[in-house]
């Protein structure tokens, strides 16, 4: 890997996801911040495996999802710090990804639980810096397709 | 900055796994409506309707020579960033939706759980009470 033979560019973005969901606010945060409720949904897609999980939801500490796709050996690594913790109120963390041990990635991401009756809306809103510039065709092996060719396997990465 | 009706457009069209198999088809090569249709399991008249829509989100271009309608992906509509940006909001809408079917779980095994003698606390209006044992 020799970052100096392609000139790093650097992109941002941001998108905000909006859900209502038919739980209270501490079961949806609970699902956020108890390790055994968060495994249940926050994984990587068919074909990608387990290599570490950690989650420690408090101001400073940290959040670890190590995965692997078993079909090109693409390693996915997602770290997260937690900044802001309200419990059933909002969270805020700053999460690196690392595909295939290149630095993809760093983003804010905002998540916002809001009382709505006997439900919670939740708000996800995520700000993001894309850090590597490669565009895929001098990436690595896994990464040469086209165009959203990968989004199924990468929609899962972390 | 990003375009986000366009940007709408093409996460519809990329909703479809069918589509998404014809975008990974093109980023290969360009091949005509017939060649796309060769390996999906679907009619030659859906093939035609999911090319459509595709290019009406700008993904691909489509020319029509003689009987041959050729399809070629666009790679200027999306830009890689846009891409990036797009996939990271796919992956966190699957994320929200599984996170959904858990919580909608752990509802239901509540109610599993909860005794025909105990009725639930509140919100009973919402839940649906188990059958009383014969």
């Amino acid at each position: 890997m020799n970052a100096a033979l392609s000139a790093p560019t650097t992109s941002h973005g941001d998108f905000t996801i909006d859900r209502v969901y038919d739980a209270e606010p501490q079961d949806v945060w609970a699902a956020w911040t108890d390790p055994a409720v968060k495994a249940r949904w926050f994984i990587g897609p068919e074909g990608w495996s387990l290599v570490e999980r950690t989650l420690d939801v408090r101001v400073g500490a940290t959040e670890i999802l190590r995965g692997r796709f078993a079909h090109n050996d693409f390693e996915t690594l997602f770290t997260a710090r937690y900044h802001l913790v309200e419990p059933g109120a909002r969270l805020v963390y700053v999460y690196d990804m690392h595909l295939a041990g290149r630095h993809h990635s760093v983003s804010v991401a905002t998540v916002e639980f809001i009382a709505d009756g006997v439900r919670t809306r939740l708000r996800f809103t995520e700000q993001v810096t894309f850090v590597d510039g490669t565009d895929g065709r001098e990436g690595t092996a896994s990464r040469q397709r086209g165009t959203a060719a990968h989004l199924d396997r990468i929609a899962g990465v972390v | 900055m990003l375009q986000h009706q366009a940007l709408d457009r093409v996460f519809q069209a990329l909703a479809d796994p069918s589509r998404r198999a014809i975008v990974d088809r093109l980023s290969h090569g360009d091949a005509s409506v017939s060649e796309l249709a060769r390996p999906l399991a679907m009619s030659l008249a859906a093939v035609v309707q999911h090319v459509q829509l595709l290019e009406a989100s700008g993904l691909i271009r489509t020319e029509k020579t003689g009987r041959v309608r050729t399809c070629q992906l666009d790679r200027g509509v999306l830009s890689q960033a846009e891409t990036w940006l797009s996939q990271r909001r796919t992956l966190w809408e699957g994320h929200l939706d599984r996170l959904g079917e858990v919580l909608a779980q752990q509802k239901a095994e509540r109610v599993a759980k909860a005794a025909p003698s105990d009725p639930p606390k509140q919100r009973s209006a919402a839940v649906r009470r188990p059958r009383k044992p014969t």
